[in-house]
């Protein structure tokens, strides 16, 4: 379900109890109204069944009207490119035009059947001969509405192919110029039950692709489709309509891509991409896990999302991304998480600069993305430890799952961030790319705070301060995040921000 | 399994082409728009972004024999570059030096060839060689 | 080459014992999907008294998907473009299993009767027909003269 007060679920720790007891946790509490909240588009989501329904409702009401049955209803609304009102009114007017030029056999008296074709085909003097396969004792011959005989099994090839090599749902007849399409009834009887299965996803493809307002969920295997009414054209230069499908996975609206990619535009989002599949084979090194120590040049495996590196080794402390000595560094993060537009040199060419700006923007993009994956692997192992704890303790089953929801929260800010980066990328330097610098840091901060809290050891006496100690971090990273999110949504709308590229071509 | 033969396999490629392939990084037509054979072949890669060759534009000259897809074509640059397998004498690729031509097998195509190459330009060993102006020609 | 179709195997059979009209087809030894053709130029066209040679292939998912087809002798016509590419809807959309080999040749013999500018594939050649037809079938039979004399 989707909540509109909030994208959160109301269970979870809400940032109204920043400073109240431990039972807020476990209370739903509604965010507080008018409270300004990033702008948000309205849209609604159909189960593949719902949308089934919708489709045969749409062909069993247009059957009644023109007093079709419903396969070659079906097969009207598809050469009316699924526009019902267009096909009434046009088969209202003049119904025999509109059925000849579907190919429908016997259309009205006027009509006469299909003509022979001129073209030369094999005899059939004597007895039955299928022209395809040259068969001449098939075990079954199939016969469509149209009259044209072949084999069951050389009609079974060619509508299988259809469907399956071609993705077509609507096709016509083997014979040369026969014009009639394939009716569903004959699908049915000719094809194996996974490709009627495809026969009919087609035909669910064919009306959502049709239809400007309507979006399958781009999450793999999701069979869900959101239908939408804002999120096209000119308002993706000022909104990222992001949607979340009845099966819980957001994505944009926009640009179909199967993540929430707020703050950054559609647009800009393509541009990131393309370049970031170009430099995927040069930039291996960044995506490896591992570095050595600045101190003692010991190897160094990073175990958690948190940027803070002990030297296992030398216990020397030192910042992931920069490498620099972590007490100079702290949680400073003009050090670190904003790009220093570098004085001009003429030793460094442009193309160097424009490479440099581009690693350091890449590389803090896709530590985000690992970090996320490496939080969860150390709640997972940490779980195990609270579970155990929680028994000898007592906090209640539902208190102890603080961890997991401390990840989830991390997940959500590490994937803004990590978008926030390509944005900060093609933001034109300035005093609103400094303002939102600062905003990101600030969440940059919070989320790098309470993932080190994720590293903490669980123990039975310090279980409850520690599980205190991350809730009031976790309200804090929510309002860093909803922060960050609603400032750069608002500037979308203003047009505050002005980027690199333009956005309108 | 129907075995394509020369002609019709080099015509599905040229239509390939014509479309434009990927994101347009690597392209290819025919010399001679009227070549019935189809035998010379213009390539054109565009160096990776972010590595020496970044916005370079590299002309190839491709040359498909008789006995395409079953033997490689020959591949010789006209661009001068600096890439351990090509020649720097007259800008021939060593086919030996190129994975893609040294094992080469009749499903690979004159666009895994260019694809390849660009790949090559953009490893790790690659991406940081000195390369010779740019425009110059062999 | 192994599981010849029956259906390619009679196709072949005819082809060989009853040919079409000013239209040869024969398999290549190495690869039976594979036909060297020739085709005469229909009288009364400006391709009349020409053999044109073509070559044809029979990919694997025939006769489901059309038979490839293309010209090796030159020829100046509004829909047959430099490579001796073909546009001809059957050989396309409008195919149907129904058709073979033979009704695929002797369609194309027919195009040469009947050129259609209004759909070309040489764009050159079309607008040639289109501005001056006659002139455009004089290039035609002087080609036919220098490229497909038997």
């Amino acid at each position: 379900m989707y909540d509109d007060s909030d994208g959160y679920p109301s269970d979870s720790y809400d940032s109204d109890g920043l400073d109240a007891n431990d039972s807020d946790f476990d209370e739903p509490i509604a965010q507080a109204k008018g409270k300004s909240k990033s702008p948000r588009v309205e849209y609604e989501s159909f189960s593949s069944a719902r949308l089934q329904q919708r489709v045969d409702d749409d062909i069993r009401t247009v059957a009644s009207i023109i007093g079709l049955e419903s396969p070659i209803a079906s097969i009207l609304l598809q050469h009316f490119r699924w526009n019902r009102d267009r096909l009434i009114e046009r088969f209202m007017d003049d119904s025999a035009t509109v059925l000849a030029d579907a190919g429908e056999p016997d259309v009205a008296p006027s009509s006469p059947n299909p003509r022979p074709s001129k073209r030369v085909r094999l005899d059939t003097p004597t007895e039955f001969m299928c022209a395809i396969c040259c068969d001449t004792d098939p075990a079954n011959v199939f016969r469509p509405r149209c009259g044209h005989e072949f084999c069951e099994a050389c009609w079974a090839t060619y509508v299988t192919s259809k469907i399956k090599e071609e993705g077509q749902c609507l096709f016509n007849c083997i014979q040369d110029g026969c014009k009639t399409a394939v009716d569903e009834p004959s699908i049915e009887k000719l094809v194996t039950s996974s490709v009627l299965q495809r026969y009919r996803d087609l035909l669910l493809q064919s009306y959502v692709g049709t239809h400007p307002n309507m979006r399958f969920c781009p999450h793999p295997g999701c069979t869900e489709t959101v239908l939408c009414s804002g999120g096209r054209g000119a308002s993706l230069q000022t909104e990222v309509p992001t949607v979340e499908c009845g099966a819980g996975h957001a994505f944009c609206f926009g640009c179909g891509l199967d993540s929430d990619h707020r703050p950054i535009v559609c647009k800009l989002v393509e541009v990131w991409l393309k370049s970031a599949r170009e430099d995927a084979g040069t930039s291996q090194w960044i995506k490896a896990n591992t570095r050595t120590c600045p101190n003692c040049k010991n190897s160094i495996e990073k175990a958690g999302g948190c940027n803070r590196i002990v030297c296992r080794n030398c216990n020397y402390q030192f910042c992931w991304l920069c490498m620099q000595k972590w007490e100079v560094h702290g949680y400073n993060n003009a050090v670190c998480s904003t790009w220093k537009e570098p004085e001009k040199d003429d030793a460094m060419t442009a193309a160097g600069q424009n490479l440099e700006k581009w690693l350091f923007y890449f590389d803090r993009f896709n530590n985000h993305e690992l970090s996320s994956r490496l939080d969860q692997e150390l709640v997972e192992r940490a779980e195990e430890k609270v579970t155990e704890v929680q028994k000898s303790s007592d906090l209640s089953w539902i208190e102890a799952t603080f961890m997991q929801t401390a990840v989830d929260e991390l997940t959500k800010c590490r994937r803004t961030l990590k978008w926030s980066y390509a944005m900060a990328y093609f933001l034109v330097a300035g005093n609103q790319k400094q303002i939102f610098e600062d905003i990101q840091a600030d969440l940059e901060k919070a989320v790098e705070d309470l993932s080190q809290l994720l590293e903490e050891q669980v123990e039975k006496d310090t279980i409850k301060s520690l599980r205190q100690r991350m809730m009031d971090k976790m309200v804090y990273v929510r309002m860093r995040h909803e922060i960050l999110q609603r400032d750069t949504a608002e500037g979308l709308a203003e047009g505050r921000w002005e980027f690199t590229i333009p956005l309108d071509d | 399994m129907a075995k394509v033969p020369r002609n019709f396999r080099l015509l599905e490629e040229l239509e390939k082409g014509e479309k434009g392939i990927g994101d347009g990084s690597c392209s290819y037509g025919l010399e001679d728009s009227d070549d019935i054979m189809m035998s010379h072949w213009n390539g054109t890669i565009i160096g990776p972004g972010h590595t020496v060759h970044e916005n370079r534009i590299y002309s190839l000259k491709i040359t498909c024999g008789d006995n395409y897809p079953e033997e490689p074509p020959t591949i010789q640059f006209i661009s001068r570059v600096n890439l351990p397998f090509v020649s720097q004498a007259d800008g021939k690729v060593d086919p030996s030096k190129l994975p893609v031509l040294a094992h080469w097998n009749r499903t690979s195509t004159l666009e895994t060839i260019l694809v390849e190459i660009r790949r090559e330009m953009a490893s790790f060993n690659n991406r940081k060689l000195p390369q010779p102006l740019e425009g110059s020609t062999f | 080459m192994a599981g010849l179709p029956k259906r390619i195997i009679k196709e072949t059979e005819r082809l060989v014992a009853d040919p079409a009209p000013g239209i040869t087809a024969l398999p290549h030894e190495d690869n039976l999907r594979y036909f060297d053709v020739t085709i005469q130029g229909p009288d009364g066209s400006p391709f009349a008294n020409g053999v044109f040679r073509a070559e044809l292939f029979l990919p694997e998912e025939y006769p489901m998907a059309p038979p490839k087809v293309r010209f090796l002798t030159k020829i100046y016509h509004p829909n047959i473009d430099k490579l001796g590419r073909i546009c001809l809807d059957i050989l396309k959309d409008k195919w149907s299993p129904a058709l073979q080999i033979r009704t695929v040749l002797l369609s194309i013999q027919a195009l040469l009767s009947s050129p259609n500018p209004d759909d070309p594939l040489a764009t050159d050649v079309a607008k040639h027909y289109k501005e001056n037809e006659k002139d455009a079938q004089r290039v035609s039979r002087e080609w036919t003269e220098k490229y497909a004399s038997a």
